[in-house]
């Protein structure tokens, strides 16, 4: 224990007196600040313009004159979505989105006004945040930190010297990767610390949900980091020359961080292609007229809808009716075109489902695509939040509109039908959109298993580390 | 001696994998590209299609529509004329509308509209050419030259090869521009396959792109010269090269990207979106005559059309329309100069990182840059006031829509830019090379002497 001790402080104090190391972590400090700080401006400005704005479609649908309820579907509504509390540590791909929605009777709009006007450009390598920091740029640091650290006392021959003295290799590994989890911990403490003071003197909901994210993502950030300690110090252990480990370690970085994760994600979506918006449409309009034309006097759907009416109402005509006809044949299209719609959307997210199921496969052989993906969960800022939003929306927009049909069912008569308007205190009566933000189980459900994936890859690398090839060859080597 | 400096390079595993990765890298982003891109061209020729299919319709279809209500059905396509280069760099073009449709109504009420898009894939980054040459390349150009000297000198083989009559800097220089040639072959056979394999024109275009990269993969070989003899250790000379990667590729897009958000952070388009809404909603509330009245001083040439009556006429529901958008038109006007400012500050600020500088190049050359998204818009702007303003005559002049008006229906027409891209940064880029090139000569000869 006292060898593993001894070994750690060394290690730590070596790196202390190297000055460019030192430099480096203190502007990758600097830089976490800057992002932190940004992040965290980003947030509360997208989160105080989307609460303001929510409330003031809300007073305009409120505000609206006696009107025909048609028309008030037309006028519409606005859903915004307001960014989740941990954005501002990982921005995931909010940026990519837009964060609200127009909805209005029989169309279902797309969410607007995202921020990536030239994300081509400036976003290749996502932005500066805090969890894209974390997870891109401090692994290279900890190359450069740790890359020498067993193949760099082989060269000088203190390795020999060390296992001489009765230092086991495992005692050597163990005091090393110590010493790189606690350099980790000082790099990854601040930034997490800040970020619960941040979150907390803004008295923003700070509920046990909030830390409780924070506390996992830490969790995750630190096994992050102990899987590429214990990469380092293998390639470091297992090849001789320093600069071949780390060329080695920045090819591997450059693998996992760079190169795999946009490949897959492009072979994920080359081969389940979504619909494009065009298409989209089209087949809703397309879809529907299958279904019937209420335009058409000879519908076969329509006409056995209005038997059925009748029927029910045991009247002869759709005058005789106590209630507006037109208003529930509005009623019924709509419920036609919302189920073809959520018929394709069906269709789509099994698509998006598949893709997924495609990265997930290169969890286990990539902790960057896994770590990015549990942090964005946990910021609620990846893509499944957003089709999360995107159905709570469409959910209002069907009740909101089908409420506005049955006051034109009972509140308009059939008669002149589009000259009455109903009257404006119902407008008050309608509920607000307000965007109830996922549970952390909710959150974390895609990964209900794959999070073992951390475990089982640094369990794998801890035995290959103490194996007894990598121990003969240290020694051989030495 | 060529054979085997040429056997020499390609002996070490490190360089053979990444030449390998490099070309396995490369042909999958022209796979990847071409899908997409092939992607866009199948809406836009769909978007056309179904349009002929519904005009077909109603012209087949009687009765035959009153001009009105055949705008109002009338989604008209609209193309952003990309490049065939859009498959190689794509820009914005797979993440935005390139087939737009657009019709007689308010445009606030269709032009934020989005494509669908993954999410996922955009913050991955996307694997297309441009990618692979301007931040794969580079550290391509770092594996097989940035330890050339230092290598020699870990072995303690300089001295000796410093000795020989056709070593020390010499060799050093055969060394390097080996590398580059063979970079460059390299990278002209894959943009030759690319050309054939996308039917892309041999003509300046292409020219220009191949020199442009070319010359790209010169400034990363210049610098890696720099490092080389600066260098005491191989592994000083692999670090400074993957910061100085990291710097210009991750760290300065990154805090433009901040800096940008920062100052051109706009709420103009939501509050033109909002703000129309109201305008437009409110129109059905308020005197329709009125409306109409005030349509007519921007159109004085309909001046003589008939009052209102109690009946809906199209007359006010297309004028309240257009009202509704004029509304909203400095706010609209506001954020299209944001973005203009965006794009231009965006563009100055590319020159601290050769990366940026030229990813916004090749994005230009393919018409696929943020800038062109932008005109695109606008040109969507102005097609949808030709077709407002080819309904207006029947409209308000009371002019009989026939089917022979419908074939005169305004078609879109892209605004062919002049796409011919400058060599003038390239040559003052080249000039500044030789020059860096010609002084590290004689810094090369000092340095490598003190070894």
């Amino acid at each position: 224990m006292k060898t593993i001790y001894s070994i750690f402080s060394h290690e730590l104090s070596t790196k202390k007196r190297n000055a460019s190391l030192i430099s480096m972590f203190a502007i990758m400090q600097l830089l976490l600040v800057i992002a932190l700080f940004t992040g965290w401006h980003q947030y509360q400005r997208a989160s105080e313009f989307q609460t303001t704005t929510q409330q003031l479609v809300e007073q305009q649908w409120q505000q609206q004159p006696d009107r025909h309820p048609h028309r008030v579907a037309h006028f519409g509504h606005y859903t915004f979505r307001p960014p989740s509390a941990l954005s501002f540590f990982d921005i995931g791909v909010n940026n990519f989105l837009g964060n609200s929605i127009f909805i209005e009777a029989h169309r279902q709009n797309s969410a607007n006004f995202a921020n990536d006007f030239d994300a081509s450009s400036l976003l290749r390598f996502s932005e500066l945040s805090v969890a894209n920091i974390l997870l891109l740029i401090w692994p290279l640091l900890l190359i450069a930190f740790a890359f020498n650290t067993i193949s760099g006392e082989q060269q000088g021959g203190t390795l020999r010297q060390l296992l001489s003295l009765g230092v086991s290799y495992r005692q050597l590994f163990l005091g090393k990767s110590l010493g790189y989890l606690l350099l980790s911990l000082c790099f990854l403490a601040p930034v997490f610390i800040a970020s619960i003071l941040l979150v907390n003197l803004s008295g923003i909901t700070f509920d046990a949900d909030v830390l409780q994210r924070l506390s996992i993502m830490a969790l995750v950030y630190l096994f992050y980091c102990l899987f590429w300690i214990i990469a380092i110090l293998l390639v470091s252990s297992v090849i001789k020359q320093p600069r071949h480990v780390l060329a080695l370690l920045i090819s591997l970085w450059f693998v996992l961080t760079i190169l795999m994760p946009r490949v897959v994600a492009d072979y994920a979506a080359t081969s389940h292609p979504l619909m494009k918006r065009n298409d989209l449409q089209l087949a809703v309009k397309l879809e529907t007229k299958k279904v019937g034309d209420s335009h058409n006097p000879d519908d076969p759907y329509f006409n056995a809808f209005k038997a059925k009416i009748l029927a029910e109402y045991n009247v002869k005509s759709i005058e005789e009716l106590p209630i507006n006809y037109r208003g529930l044949v509005m009623k019924e299209g709509e419920k036609i075109t919302a189920e073809i719609y959520q018929k394709l959307y069906q269709t789509e997210f099994t698509k998006l489902t598949k893709q997924q199921a495609i990265i997930d496969r290169f969890y286990w052989l990539n902790p960057y695509m896994f770590s990015r993906d549990i942090s964005m969960a946990l910021s609620r800022s990846d893509a499944w939040h957003f089709y999360d939003y995107e159905q709570q929306s469409e959910t209002h927009r069907y009740q909101r509109t089908q409420k506005l049909n049955d006051i034109h069912v009972n509140h308009i008569e059939l008669a002149h039908d589009r000259a009455q308007k109903a009257d404006q205190s119902l407008w008050k009566q309608f509920n607000e959109f307000t965007y109830q933000q996922p549970t952390l189980a909710w959150s974390l459900k895609p990964f209900s298993f794959i999070w073992l994936v951390p475990l089982v890859i640094i369990a794998l690398l801890t035995w290959v580390v103490l194996s007894v090839f990598v121990r003969t060859r240290v020694y051989e080597n030495a | 001696m060529l054979k085997f400096e040429l056997k020499l390079m390609l002996s070490g595993i490190a360089n053979k994998l990444a030449i390998s990765l490099f070309i396995l890298a490369s042909l999958a982003s022209i796979y990847f590209g071409a899908q997409g891109y092939k992607n866009l061209v199948v809406d836009q020729l769909k978007s056309d299609y179904v349009f002929k299919k519904e005009v077909d319709y109603v012209k087949n279809t009687p009765p035959f529509p009153e001009v009105g209500s055949m705008a109002y059905h009338a989604f008209s396509p609209t193309k952003w004329s990309l490049s065939p280069w859009a498959a190689l760099f794509v820009g914005q073009s797979q993440d935005n509308f390139v087939a737009m449709k657009i019709r007689a109504l308010a445009l606030q009420g269709q032009i934020y509209n989005r494509e669908i898009n993954n999410p996922n894939q955009q913050k991955a980054g996307r694997l297309d050419f441009s990618f692979v040459v301007i931040y794969l390349l580079p550290i391509l150009i770092g594996i097989l030259t940035v330890t050339l000297v230092t290598d020699e000198l870990h072995e303690n083989r300089w001295r000796m090869l410093q000795s020989l009559p056709q070593g020390g800097n010499k060799l050093l220089w055969r060394r390097f521009a080996l590398r580059f040639v063979f970079v460059s072959i390299l990278l002209t056979l894959l943009l030759f396959g690319a050309a054939l394999l996308l039917q892309l024109p041999f003509d300046l275009t292409y020219f220009w792109v191949l020199s442009a990269i070319i010359i790209y993969a010169l400034l990363w070989f210049t610098l890696a010269a720099f490092i080389a003899s600066f260098a005491k250790s191989s592994v000083f000379a692999s670090l400074s090269f993957i910061c100085i990667w990291l710097i210009t590729s991750i760290l300065i897009p990154g805090v433009i990207q901040i800096y940008l958000d920062q100052k051109y952070f706009t709420i103009h388009s939501v509050q033109a979106s909002l703000n129309q809404r109201i305008e437009m909603n409110d129109g059905w509330d308020k005197d329709k005559q009125a409306t109409l009245d005030s349509f007519l001083t921007l159109y004085p040439e309909y001046q003589s059309t008939s009052k209102l009556g109690e009946a809906f006429d199209w007359k006010w529901y297309y004028a309240q329309q257009h009202m509704s958008d004029m509304k909203v038109d400095s706010l609209w006007q506001t954020h299209v100069d944001i973005q203009k400012q965006r794009s231009e500050s965006l563009k100055a600020l590319s020159v601290f990182s050769p990366n940026l500088y030229f990813q916004l190049l090749l994005n230009k050359t393919a018409n696929t840059d943020s800038n062109s998204s932008l005109d695109y818009l606008l040109s969507v702007k102005d097609y949808h006031q030709q077709i407002r303003q080819f309904i207006y005559p029947y409209l308000f002049m009371d002019q009989a829509f026939t089917e022979k008006d419908l074939a005169l229906f305004p078609k879109f027409s892209a605004k062919t830019k002049s796409l011919a891209p400058s060599f003038i940064p390239l040559l003052v880029l080249v000039f500044l090379l030789f020059a860096i090139v010609i002084s590290l000569n004689r810094l090369f000869n000092r340095q490598l002497f003190l070894r």
